[in-house]
């Protein structure tokens, strides 16, 4: 059996496997990557670990890197006194909103400047596009001056996730993203539907819709990613205690009066969800990061 | 769209254009607030004095001269191009080295590709948590433990002002190198196999190889990719505001921390616009570089 049949890929050709120097730089390469994946793989594994320890034991001499015991009560123990629930039914509020708003908003805004074309496409389109390469430095304090006294109306968007979800609306990658995905649905489709006197709501939801399926799923995918992990806006702007999110939790563990193993066990139920998407998306979100990549 | 007979052709294209503009309005509204009038506005009230968060008079370059005499504006100068130096020192060529690592890596080639994009998929809250948990500076720390299987005493990391920069960078270097490493990874799938195959007949050996057909294929995206990481790195934040605040005693405070500081800290946001301003400044030199060079990339493929 020969363990390089299929090296079509990359720089080396299966003709080259036969020659020892190379099965040597295969065999360095392969442990390379083992090593580099350990090094991704191993801290959330001592993480996990150590929250099982007990503060005495993680300044034990000798150190050890397993625990003594796996206590799994001890789980369940910091998540209910840390209140993860809580933690968990507000980020999920903020990122479900923010999904929702991204994909509604930004989708819709891309059908429009991709299909439906307006008098003015051109200019909107010139305009996000230098809008996204603006570097954005003196945004964060106008920005917080509108959530906290929006300007004229004199409102206060703080202690709410409406600055969030307006701000995930507001995503001008996404509407480019949309526009460009839009772009590259056939023509002759659409045509033939409005011949058929389907109306553009119609076409909408009947012919690009379920045609869209892959880039809504990538868009929503990422940007429930995006939002569960923020923490910076939610900080500012955000002091309630019932609207607190998971990031702003990790942010505050430092100081506060928890021990590190609880930290530990915190930090682990924080990234959960991530985990969770990335394990079951992995492929779309893989893939997705070139989707991005071809512009961006 | 030809019009039907009898119907007034032009009242329809207004209609048309309304329901085509009813859809785009809200996204314009959305970005016209948070990211167009911010942008203005932010740049105007630089040249005015601020009490709390109410504009006040005009005070002309007054909120520049005083960041500019600040003793720490010079520090974060430095500080920020010190993050600049270390991320393209280590954050630049391992994500290049990995993708092409995994080009060639026929076996577990999945396993591996879920793994090297593990941390990508981890907020960077949560990277920024569990890197400052692994230097934590007494024996409780996974890296002061990995020295003390070694017999090595403990080491303070992230307290050690000289190197606190570069340690903040290789935690963001873990959390970001996955993605990049798959972008041009992508990028090596574009390759000419024909050229592969004439390197192969003229006896060309690997690393002939990578320089000769691999490397030119990917130098585009690699500068590309560069410039996009220096202006990110230059804008960066969050990461020093998490892992130490700035510390030790300044050491790894950055322009975006110091400008954060000012705007919502000291609670003098006139500096915290002369700040951003000062960084608009410097950033848009490379965004237009940027732009100049992505449109010759695009060009030559």
């Amino acid at each position: 059996m020969n363990l390089f049949a299929n090296m079509d890929r990359g720089i080396l050709t299966t003709a080259d496997m036969k020659q020892k120097k190379y099965k040597i730089l295969y065999l360095i390469m392969f442990l390379f990557l083992l090593v580099y994946c350990a090094v991704c793989f191993f801290p959330v594994v001592w993480i996990l670990l150590s929250g099982f320890k007990d503060v005495k034991e993680m300044y034990a001499v000798p150190a050890s890197f397993l625990p003594h015991k796996l206590e799994l009560s001890k789980l369940v123990k910091v998540w209910t006194e840390m209140k993860f629930y809580k933690y968990y039914i507000s980020t999920f509020t903020m990122a479900l909103g923010s999904v929702a708003a991204d994909v509604i908003v930004c989708g819709l805004a891309g059908y429009s400047l991709s299909r439906l074309k307006p008098k003015g496409t051109k200019l909107i389109l010139a305009v996000l596009f230098w809008i996204m390469l603006m570097p954005g430095t003196m945004r964060t304090v106008p920005l917080y001056m509108i959530f906290t006294d929006f300007p004229h109306l004199h409102f206060d968007m703080s202690n709410s996730f409406w600055p969030i979800w307006i701000m995930a609306a507001a995503n001008v990658f996404d509407i480019i993203l949309f526009k460009n995905f839009f772009d590259g649905i056939s023509k002759a489709l659409i045509e033939a539907a409005q011949v058929d006197g389907a109306g553009n709501l119609q076409i909408f939801f009947r012919i690009i819709l379920p045609l869209s399926v892959p880039i809504f799923m990538t868009v929503s995918i990422f940007a429930f990613n995006g939002s569960v992990g923020q923490y910076f806006w939610p900080y500012l702007l955000i002091s309630k205690q019932n609207l607190t999110v998971l990031g702003v939790q990790l942010f505050n563990l430092k100081s506060s009066p928890y021990t590190m193993d609880y930290q530990m066990l915190a930090l682990l139920f924080s990234i959960l969800p991530q985990v969770i998407v990335f394990a079951i998306f992995q492929k779309k979100i893989i893939g997705g990061v070139n989707v991005g990549g071809v512009k961006g | 769209m030809p019009a039907k007979a009898g119907k007034k052709p032009k009242f329809n294209l207004i209609r048309k254009n309304c329901s085509a503009w009813a859809l785009i309005l809200p996204a314009v509204v959305c970005v016209y607030f948070v990211v167009l009038r911010p942008q203005i506005t932010g740049t105007i009230w630089s040249f005015f004095n601020m009490r709390g968060y109410k504009v006040g008079e005009f005070v002309g370059l007054d909120n520049y001269r005083r960041v500019i005499a600040d003793t720490m504006f010079a520090k974060t100068v430095g500080n920020t191009f010190r993050y600049v130096f270390w991320s393209i020192i280590i954050g630049f060529p391992i994500p290049v080295i990995l993708a092409v690592v995994l080009n060639e890596v026929v076996h577990f080639r999945n396993g591996f590709r879920f793994w090297v994009y593990f941390p990508s998929a981890l907020p960077s809250v949560a990277v920024m948590t569990l890197w400052f948990l692994m230097y934590y500076p007494d024996r409780g720390g996974l890296l002061n433990l990995a020295l003390s299987k070694f017999g090595l005493d403990p080491y303070v990391w992230l307290q050690d002002p000289k190197h606190t920069v570069m340690f903040i960078v290789i935690s963001m270097t873990w959390n970001s190198c996955g993605a990049t490493a798959i972008y041009y990874f992508a990028a090596l799938q574009g390759v000419n196999r024909e050229l592969y195959e004439a390197a192969l007949m003229d006896g060309a050996g690997f690393m002939r190889r990578f320089r000769s057909v691999t490397f030119p294929h990917m130098s585009g995206v690699m500068l590309l990719f560069l410039i996009r990481q220096i202006i990110g790195v230059f804008s960066i934040m969050e990461q020093p505001l998490q892992m130490t605040d700035g510390g030790p005693n300044g050491a790894s405070t950055s322009l975006g921390l110091l400008a954060y500081k000012y705007g919502f800290v000291s609670v003098r946001p006139q500096l915290a616009l002369a700040v951003g301003v000062i960084m608009f400044l410097i950033l848009i030199v490379f965004t237009c570089f940027y732009f100049y060079l992505n449109k010759k990339v695009e060009d030559n493929q």
